[in-house]
């Protein structure tokens, strides 16, 4: 019979058995050799795919290793399975989440959107989850349904939402930002052209004949004062750049902080007198490691702005005290005081409260930021407290305490008393040096001169004066050559250099200090700050 | 209506004016996910068909994990299984293809 059929079969019929036995041998072969990941196998219920071990591997390191919590529930809500992120989110170790409840992760309202999930089976919703240490995580959850064998299982992503939520918070902050820079950008056009229509509105009263001396004596007046009100202006947009990037070189002296708030008061009297505002300042002698010049614009910053925010016939009073190792410095006005909501943000950039209705104090909305970043600079601390609205405010500034010097400290007078200095002026530029020589001359003080840098050092070398005002574009020898060849003399540290340069940049600042310069001054001069100058010359021993 | 239970599809265009153009090559791979033969069994029959079937070959990927039915269609036992439909006879080969002999001899392609 077999050999019968056998006989019977042509060579394709042949060919085509032989075909089939390879390929079920070379299956088997594969399935042996390992080749293959599962067996597909028909049941009752159809096909079912049955993977091999480690062939799933794949899918478990995705779920393991992925930043999501993930989490297999019953339909009851109770966790069969979850990965390594869930329970990093849940704050819980893994063996303590499986097997509880996933409602323990949710509370409040959080457990009311997960109930409604678990209810509808499937679907995404944004939620606060518990962690098991109390803290409160924003996440999405998405929830799908699956019945694997028919038993009914549901899956849970948890996706941690802070970093998206940190981003928006970021994001809305640099809108209030960018919004606060417009409102700056405005109010700095009309602070500009205020001072610019009165100048030019003064240019019309001289253009037109001025045949009244006492009309253009006026005139000139406003053009003088008003020309001040817009170098103050730029003078103050360039310090606050400079101090918020941090690029200031601050001079550290022991100060006795109760003279610099005299000085301060004295320089501010004027707005005080029109305004009926009564000053008062207490306190013992306190001294602190500071940079004179910076000390009283923080000074002046806060007093200006308590007389700002102060009504007519307001009160402020200027305390001094020593707490701890710390000199704590108080101005407590009774004026408009700050909201709630500024409160936090009054040190920011560009903020300002509610204006006087004149705008007659306008201002840049700077004096405040520039305040902070200078007093921590010094290594000190500035807060601002209100009681709220027209209950008045309170700045307290804390700086490091240092003990007072050896030296008897300087009596404090009314007026700061410039005593008459010895100054070397060198200076290429005839005009300049004529005008700065009558500055200098109207103040009492004596005038050395040199036009050159050679013979401007030979003077500085032999004549040792006060103070030496250097320009530092000089022909001969420059300004930063005579600086450093004058430090590296026996007598080099008997002289305050103070350099004379068309640049305020940091790095102009920062090469002359690197000459030995003590100061460095922009042109044109101030002759308030000249005058400034000249007070803080230290007493030095005669050769 | 049904879509094509397929993962991946690829043709490759005749070249235009071949002189006598050969019956495409129909290939169905039969995978189950990412496991990882299955991931090397896509990578070679790519490549093989890259180097040897160029413009001549049709390759679609189904996935058992997801359409576990379709196993029935050509007695799939195993995964991963490459199935040559066209031309005849059909041939299967199981296995991640990374023996391109195997795959040469299954495929009846001269070595």
């Amino acid at each position: 019979m077999q050999h019968d059929s056998k006989a019977h079969l042509n060579l394709e019929t042949f060919q085509a058995l032989e075909a089939r036995l390879s390929e079920a041998e070379e299956t088997l072969r594969a399935i042996r050799a390992g080749e293959i990941d599962a067996l597909i196998v028909q049941g009752t219920q159809g096909e079912r795919v049955y993977t091999l071990r480690n062939a799933d591997y794949p899918y478990r390191t995705l779920v393991e290793q992925m930043q999501d919590g993930a989490a297999i529930l019953s339909p009851d809500g109770d966790i069969l399975y979850c990965n390594q992120s869930f329970a990093g989110l849940a704050t819980t170790p893994l063996q303590e989440v499986i097997g509880g409840p996933v409602a323990r992760y949710f509370a409040g309202d959080a457990g009311q959107v997960l109930d409604t999930l678990l209810a509808a089976g499937c679907g995404k919703r944004r939620a606060r989850l518990r962690a098991g240490d109390g803290r409160e995580v924003d996440v999405l959850l998405s929830l799908t349904s699956t019945a694997t064998n028919e038993i009914e299982r549901r899956s849970l992503i948890v996706t941690d939402l802070t970093q998206l939520s940190d981003a928006q918070i970021g994001l809305e902050r640099a809108q209030q930002q960018s919004h606060a820079k417009d409102e700056f950008m405005a109010m700095l056009a009309h602070e500009l052209r205020n001072p610019l229509s009165a100048i030019s509105a003064a240019l019309e009263v001289l253009q037109a004949g001025g045949s009244n001396d006492a009309m253009a004596g006026r005139a000139r007046a406003i053009i003088s004062r008003q020309t001040r009100n817009l170098s103050r202006l730029v003078d103050d947009l360039l310090e606050v750049a400079r101090v918020i990037t941090g690029k200031v070189a601050l001079a550290g002296l022991p100060l006795e902080l109760g003279d610099a708030v005299h000085r301060c008061v004295v320089q501010l009297e004027p707005r005080t007198e029109e305004r009926r505002i009564e000053l008062e300042i207490a306190g013992g002698p306190h001294w602190i490691h500071g940079d004179p010049v910076r000390i009283e614009q923080i000074v002046t910053n806060i007093l200006s702005n308590a007389i700002k925010y102060s009504g007519a016939g307001g009160v402020i009073r200027v305390t001094l005290s020593a707490e701890d190792n710390e000199t704590v410095l108080r101005v407590i006005d009774n004026g408009l005081g700050i909201s709630p909501e500024l409160l936090p943000q009054i040190f920011e950039p560009f903020v300002q409260g509610e204006r006087t209705l004149d705008r007659s104090q306008g201002g840049l909305g700077v004096g405040l930021t520039l305040v902070r970043r200078l007093v921590e600079l010094h290594g000190g601390t500035v807060q601002a407290s209100s009681d709220g609205p027209g209950c008045g405010s309170t700045f307290t500034i804390r700086l490091p305490r240092v003990a007072p010097p050896c030296a008897k400290p300087i009596s404090r007078g009314k007026q700061p008393k410039t005593l008459p200095r010895r100054v070397l002026l060198i200076e290429d530029n005839r005009d300049a040096r004529e005008t700065f020589r009558m500055m200098l001359e109207l103040a009492g003080h004596e005038v050395m001169e040199a036009e050159e840098g050679h013979r401007g050092l030979e003077l500085l070398k032999t004549e040792l004066p006060d103070i030496a005002v250097i320009d530092v574009g000089l022909p001969g020898l420059d300004g930063y050559q005579i600086a450093s060849s004058f430090r590296r003399e026996p007598t080099g540290n008997r002289v305050l250099l103070v350099a004379l340069t068309g640049y305020g940049t940091p790095d102009a600042r920062e090469r002359s200090r690197a000459a030995g310069f003590d100061h460095h001054l922009i042109k044109p001069i101030d002759p308030e700050v000249l005058r400034e100058l000249m007070v803080s010359v230290p007493e030095r021993p005669r050769p | 209506m049904d879509d094509l239970p397929e993962k991946e599809r690829e043709r490759t265009a005749m070249p235009i004016g071949a002189a006598t153009p050969a019956e495409p090559y129909e290939l169905c791979l039969y995978i189950t996910g990412m496991t990882p033969h299955s991931a090397r069994a896509i990578e070679n029959i790519r490549a093989f068909c890259g180097k040897h079937l160029r413009g001549r070959h049709t390759l679609r990927i189904f996935d058992l994990y997801q359409q576990p039915a379709l196993a029935r269609e050509e007695q799939v036992i195993a995964a991963p299984t490459l199935v040559k439909r066209a031309p005849l006879p059909r041939r299967r080969l199981v296995g991640d293809l990374s023996n391109q002999e195997r795959v040469l001899a299954a495929l009846g392609l001269p070595f």
